[in-house]
């Protein structure tokens, strides 16, 4: 589970509209490791954990580059735009859930709107790459975040278009006319994202051939918190959100044999004897996870507000 | 008074790969740079280590590139992936040996120095100009593990390109354009007890900053690197003829692969690094925990995974040894016997 | 071989069904080789020709110079096609794994792909110790001499699609080193 775990330091802020723009810099001058192009990272925020995709150039970095929309029903967003230069956050290595496909014969990137964000470094790369690829930029008319560079990379690659009726007019088009080996990348408003790949179901593309930007279900959310209570020693553990069942027993100091810390080896099975889990590893069969006797404590959770466990 | 034995670096590093008294397949993996205890000593502390053997198998590695190039197979889509591997493969030399080694970013251009090879480079990432050699043949010529190269798509992993010359039994020219899965097809028991696929599921959401590694095992009938299928008719003799003469027992290598697994940093690739070690029953024999616990994982071993190791026929002929070593003619004798006996 | 689940190896278990046309293609790459091979594409042709998408078909005879003549025209074809096309193959499995290796060189994907194989009676076998491939009237676990090097190989439960063609290996280990001992 990616945590924000690394202290960055804010060295510029800047805005377009309502969207802030920050780099930001190690804070011990250690360099920041490259990332693969759709790669986000995670930001520790006084009221969540939040994914901002990294903006900047993926090859060795001097710092990560990130916007942040500013919502009014989301805390987190509005803790990031009140920051200014010289302040640290905490943020996790980036997380890749959107990488280009390297074999590709062509890319072709739908956008919509702050969507722009992770396709911002695929372009950079394709272009350095000499990669093959094309960019359908829908966004309300006016300024929007992005756009001027979005411009400078793509030249005469880039089609804009600015209402909804013509981004299904031209997406219409350009499904049609793809060479054999193209993917295309999609990353705009949910509902966009849904009317695309209904769109490009009816042209024949198989679903392989469209990635999205998912920014849950690569790396695990941090879930909510929970309690334990252990059967055998009597007592009671509080696991918090961010915090693994296994990582709270251990600070417990109660020992868990363990391995791959993933969910995938199979070590770390604990009984459950009652409270439901909520399963999120790979071992264990759909059987088992019905029967709901057993998780894998590296990183399963707790439906309920607690547990009770056979240890 | 004696002093106790001297155990030599060979064994005190040798990734012992039985913790348990038995041995099955499992998706085995665990974080990469955890140091572990031995009997012997320790391995694992560094995710690539050169050791005693380091410029005997590079210069081994290049002399079966020159007379086979299959070894090697690049793609032009995946050089991006053959460039992280060099500077994953020089980073992770450069942490292990400091005082020898030193890879150092000046802007774009990157130098490395290797004193134990007397090499130095100036390069800039993606120019193979300035290397003077392919990214991925360098790092080969670096370091003494195998390189496999995995691209994600179509939800599979593909083994797009790659540097082995220390095969354990397998074609790296034929396998290459393989998925994950259907390389792995062969190896019983593993995808009913769901092994594979757990591997797979793990493998395509492995995480850059995240290395892990595994170790595998088999047996082989002597110190050679390269059992590759290519060369089969050159090592494989030597296995047959261990299964009929005691007296090439002892000579019998435990043959341990510590792979790591880990998802490339810019361009999203899965690296494979594999790394050989190879210890023979008569090294394995002076540390008796490794002895005792090696014959209890073979005596207990199934008949399918032993007949996939290619150790069903050897199981006799060495738990015989293991009880009873040594030069003697006598003790072969008795060997002998007692392999003759033994059910397989 | 012991424990080896055959549904599990890299040997794909064709369909038996030669199945109905993606009602999603927007265009269709037919190719039908030997007279089973022929008779389904015939078929498949006829479905697509109801829904009025266009069609380019490839249909080959018997001999080995009119099946590769058919592949290389679908590998030529393709290089030519778009996104939404459906690539249907019958015929022998030697044919099918070539026009598939074709069809993924020109970037279709096996979601694209509709394969019906009528037998698998030759096979291309790769040896890897001279690096050769032979064709040969074998099946898995046979044995049969490798048309490069002369040595009698087995062939193995494993498949390249890539190169279309099951991995064989050495299958007397002691007559070979026997054999060639003499000569050095």
């Amino acid at each position: 589970m990616s945590t924000p775990e690394q202290r960055l330091c804010v060295a510029t802020i800047r805005r377009t509209g309502t969207v802030a723009h920050l780099r930001l810099g190690p804070s011990d001058g250690r360099p920041l490791g490259s990332f693969t192009p759709g790669s986000h990272i995670l930001i520790q925020t006084p009221a969540s954990v939040n994914a901002y995709s990294l903006t900047g150039p993926h090859v060795d970095p001097g710092a990560y580059e990130i916007s942040v929309q500013r919502h009014r029903d989301r805390g987190g967003s509005a803790w990031l735009h009140q920051l200014s230069v010289g302040h640290t956050v905490s943020v996790s290595g980036p997380v890749s859930g959107f990488a280009p496909v390297l074999s590709a014969a062509h890319h072709l990137f739908i956008v919509g709107g702050i969507g722009v964000t992770p396709i911002l470094s695929h372009v950079r790369a394709a272009v350095t790459g000499s990669r093959s690829f094309e960019v359908i930029d829908a966004h309300r008319p006016g300024p929007a975040a992005h756009r001027d560079e979005l411009t400078r990379l793509c030249g005469s690659r880039l089609t804009t278009v600015t209402d909804r009726g013509a981004l299904l007019q031209r997406l219409t088009e350009r499904l049609a006319d793809q060479p054999l080996g193209t993917i295309a990348y999609l990353c705009g408003p949910a509902e966009m994202m849904a009317a695309v790949r209904a769109l490009a179901d009816r042209l024949g593309w198989p679903a392989e051939r469209i990635r999205s930007e998912a920014f849950t279900g690569v790396a695990l959310a941090p879930g909510r918190p929970f309690r334990v209570r252990l059967a055998r020693s009597r007592r009671r553990v509080a696991v918090a959100a961010g915090v693994s069942l296994l990582e709270a027993l251990e600070t417990a100091g109660i020992a868990v044999p363990h391995r791959c810390r993933q969910g995938v080896c199979g070590e770390c099975r604990v009984g459950v004897l009652a409270g439901r889990p909520e399963h999120r590893d790979l071992y264990l069969t759909e059987s088992e996870r019905a029967s709901g006797d057993a998780l894998m404590a590296c990183v399963s959770r707790c439906l309920d507000d607690e547990l009770e466990l056979a240890l | 008074m004696s002093s106790p034995p001297v155990i030599p670096d060979r064994v005190a590093r040798f990734p012992f790969p039985f913790p348990e008294a038995h041995y099955r397949y499992s998706t085995n993996v665990e974080p990469a740079r955890t140091p572990v205890r031995t009997a012997a000593g320790e391995w694992g502390r560094w995710l690539i280590d050169a050791d005693d053997g380091y410029r005997d198998e590079l210069a081994l590695r290049a002399q079966i590139l020159a007379a086979d190039p299959s070894r090697m197979v690049s793609a032009p889509h995946m050089a991006d992936a053959a460039w992280d591997t060099l500077l994953l493969c020089l980073g992770e030399l450069a942490a292990a040996h400091p005082e020898e080694m030193v890879l150092h970013r000046d802007g774009a251009v990157y130098r490395w120095c290797n004193r134990r090879l007397d090499e130095e480079r100036h390069f800039r990432r993606g120019d193979a100009d300035s290397l003077g050699a392919d990214p991925l043949a360098y790092a080969g010529s670096q370091v003494q593990e195998d390189i496999v190269l995995l691209e994600q798509r179509e939800g599979e992993l593909w083994a797009e390109a790659g540097l082995v010359t220390f095969a354990a039994d397998w074609s790296l020219a034929f396998d290459i354009g393989m998925t994950f899965l259907e390389i792995h097809g062969p190896v019983p028991r593993v995808h009913v007890e769901g092994v594979i696929p757990r591997a797979h599921a793990f493998l395509l959401r492995l995480q850059p900053d995240a290395p892990y590694r595994r170790t595998n095992w088999t047996m082989s009938a002597d110190p050679r690197l390269d059992q590759s299928t290519e060369t089969y008719p050159e090592w494989g003799p030597a296995r047959e003829r261990a299964l009929v003469d005691p007296a090439a027992v002892g000579q019998l290598q435990l043959r341990v692969e510590v792979q790591h697994l880990i998802r490339l940093p810019t361009s999203g690739a899965i690296l494979f690094l594999i790394r050989t070690h190879l210890l023979s029953l008569e090294a394995l024999m002076t540390v008796p925990e490794w002895a005792r616990r090696f014959a209890e994982v073979l005596r207990e071993l199934p008949a399918d995974i032993a007949d996939y190791k290619g150790v069903a026929g050897l199981r006799a002929p060495v738990l015989g040894w293991l009880e009873h070593p040594g030069p003697g003619a006598a003790s072969r004798e008795r060997q002998s016997r007692s392999a003759a006996r033994s059910p397989t | 071989m012991v424990g080896v689940s055959p549904e599990h190896t890299s040997v794909p278990a064709w369909p038996t069904d030669p199945g109905e046309i993606d009602p999603a293609g927007q265009s269709f790459q037919v190719l039908g080789s030997g007279r089973d091979g022929v008779r389904v594409a015939r078929a498949w042709l006829a479905q697509i020709a109801r829904t009025g998408r266009p069609v380019l078909s490839h249909v080959d005879g018997h001999t080995a110079p009119e099946r590769s003549v058919a592949v290389a025209a679908l590998g030529a074809s393709l290089a030519r096609a778009r996104v939404g096309v459906r690539v249907m193959i019958a015929g022998p499995e030697l044919v099918a794994l070539d026009a598939i290796a074709a069809a993924r060189a020109a970037g279709a994907i096996d979601a694209e792909l509709r394969v019906w194989v009528s037998d698998r009676a030759l096979k291309r076998v790769y040896c890897p110790h001279c690096r050769t491939f032979t064709v040969a009237r074998v099946q898995v676990a046979d044995t049969f001499a490798c048309g490069g090097c002369a040595r009698t190989l087995v062939v193995y439960h494993h498949l390249s699609r890539r190169h279309g063609a099951y991995l064989g290996f050495l299958a007397d280990v002691q007559a070979d080193a026997g054999d060639r001992g003499a000569s050095g």
